[in-house]
């Protein structure tokens, strides 16, 4: 048996038209086009509470740390606070720069262009969770000891917040480094054999 | 964007969505074995296609640009499905499509099963492939929707055919 020999029958169930299919469809076209309104709606609504999120955790750290200056007027609080804003703000941007640079709608590419940009897409959120510790915690950690020494904390105090602190931290990279193994990891490879099942020629 | 803009290219995303049902279908039934697979997966392809369709620019022609957003989602659907299991939760949606539960257990006695069966054990790139030649698509829009050169889709179709008369010799 050929191949061709079935491509008419291929044809006459998956693409010609039949009139009884068509006026079946018709019932279901305005659910259709309701339910993927309701769809974008609700992608929308989520990007909206996703951002204004974002600006209140920024407004309420800076708020908290302006506070801590008024009650006190150690440098090194004041220091220690501005390390955490800072790091904070610039992790943010970072978001934002990663989400922009990412935000096409990658379908509507060929196959190929289509798999080498969500190639690039999750490179760049493995590299993202992978440089957490590295890129936001260490400034972080630098600020958290300069708020305890500006608060002239007892060693006892100083030295439970900072092993707390380091838990915190070193819990955080095992989760980052078992989400990429978990989640990411196996999508990369997915990718990448799609991508070599592409330009296999043989 | 106006109301009566929104009405007309409701419009033409309906009118499109029926020039294409069976074809989306049958991608849908290619990507997934079973019925809520399918189905779930119509939805997305359905989805995407109402996402990109504002912003089609007439670059290529409606059914590659329907081709293309179709097979990347179902590409990325079976990724999905074998990296995460995902739950779409929130929105019910129902559709009522009609998308038969196929067995495979039984005799591939009727030629559609048989060709369904082979695109069934084809991996996720070759099934767009065999799916755009059995639509009649020519070499050139085949090369424009996956993004390789019209000769090695020449060669992988040819493959693609060997194999198939390899397994079904003397049928």
């Amino acid at each position: 048996m050929e191949l061709d020999q079935l491509k008419s029958n291929w044809q006459q169930q998956f693409v010609k038209k039949s009139q009884d299919e068509q006026s079946d469809l018709e019932k279901h076209m305005r659910a259709i086009e309701d339910k993927m309104a309701a769809l974008d709606r609700n992608v929308k609504s989520r990007t909206l509470y996703g951002t204004i999120t974002f600006i209140l955790m920024l407004v309420s750290i800076i708020a908290f740390s302006y506070f801590q200056y008024l009650l006190s007027n150690s440098l090194m609080l004041v220091f220690g606070y501005t390390v955490w804003v800072v790091s904070i703000a610039v992790s943010l941007i970072r978001l934002f720069v990663v989400k922009r640079r990412h935000n096409i709608n990658d379908n509507m590419l060929t196959i190929k262009e289509s798999l080498q940009y969500k190639l690039s897409k999750v490179e760049s959120e493995i590299q993202f969770y992978l440089s957490i510790v590295w890129k936001i915690l260490a400034p972080m950690s630098i600020g958290f000891v300069l708020i305890l020494v500006g608060k002239n904390a007892s060693l006892l105090v100083a030295a439970s917040q900072m092993i707390l602190f380091i838990l915190a931290c070193y819990f955080s990279y095992r989760y980052n480094k078992y989400y990429v193994t978990k989640n990411l990891t196996p999508i990369k490879e997915d990718i990448v054999a799609n991508l070599n099942a592409l330009s296999k020629k043989d | 964007m106006t109301t009566l803009q929104a009405q007309q290219l409701k419009h033409a995303y309906g009118d499109m969505i029926k020039a294409n049902l069976n074809r989306l279908k049958g991608i849908a039934r290619s990507y997934s074995h079973t019925v809520d697979g399918r189905e779930d997966l119509l939805q997305e392809i359905f989805y995407q296609l109402w996402r990109g369709f504002a912003s089609f620019k007439a670059q290529s022609q409606l059914n590659t640009w329907v081709y293309r957003v179709a097979l990347n989602t179902a590409i990325s659907y079976v990724r999905s499905r074998e990296t995460k299991p995902q739950i779409i939760t929130g929105i019910d949606f129902e559709l009522d499509l009609e998308l038969e539960q196929t067995s495979h257990n039984g005799d591939f006695t009727d030629s559609a099963d048989i060709l369904e069966q082979f695109i069934l054990n084809l991996d996720k790139i070759d099934k767009a492939i065999m799916m755009l030649y059995l639509d009649d698509i020519s070499h050139k829009q085949i090369s424009e929707i996956t993004g390789q050169s019209v000769n090695v889709i020449s060669v992988r179709i040819n493959r693609m055919k060997q194999k198939f008369k390899q397994q079904h010799m003397g049928d």
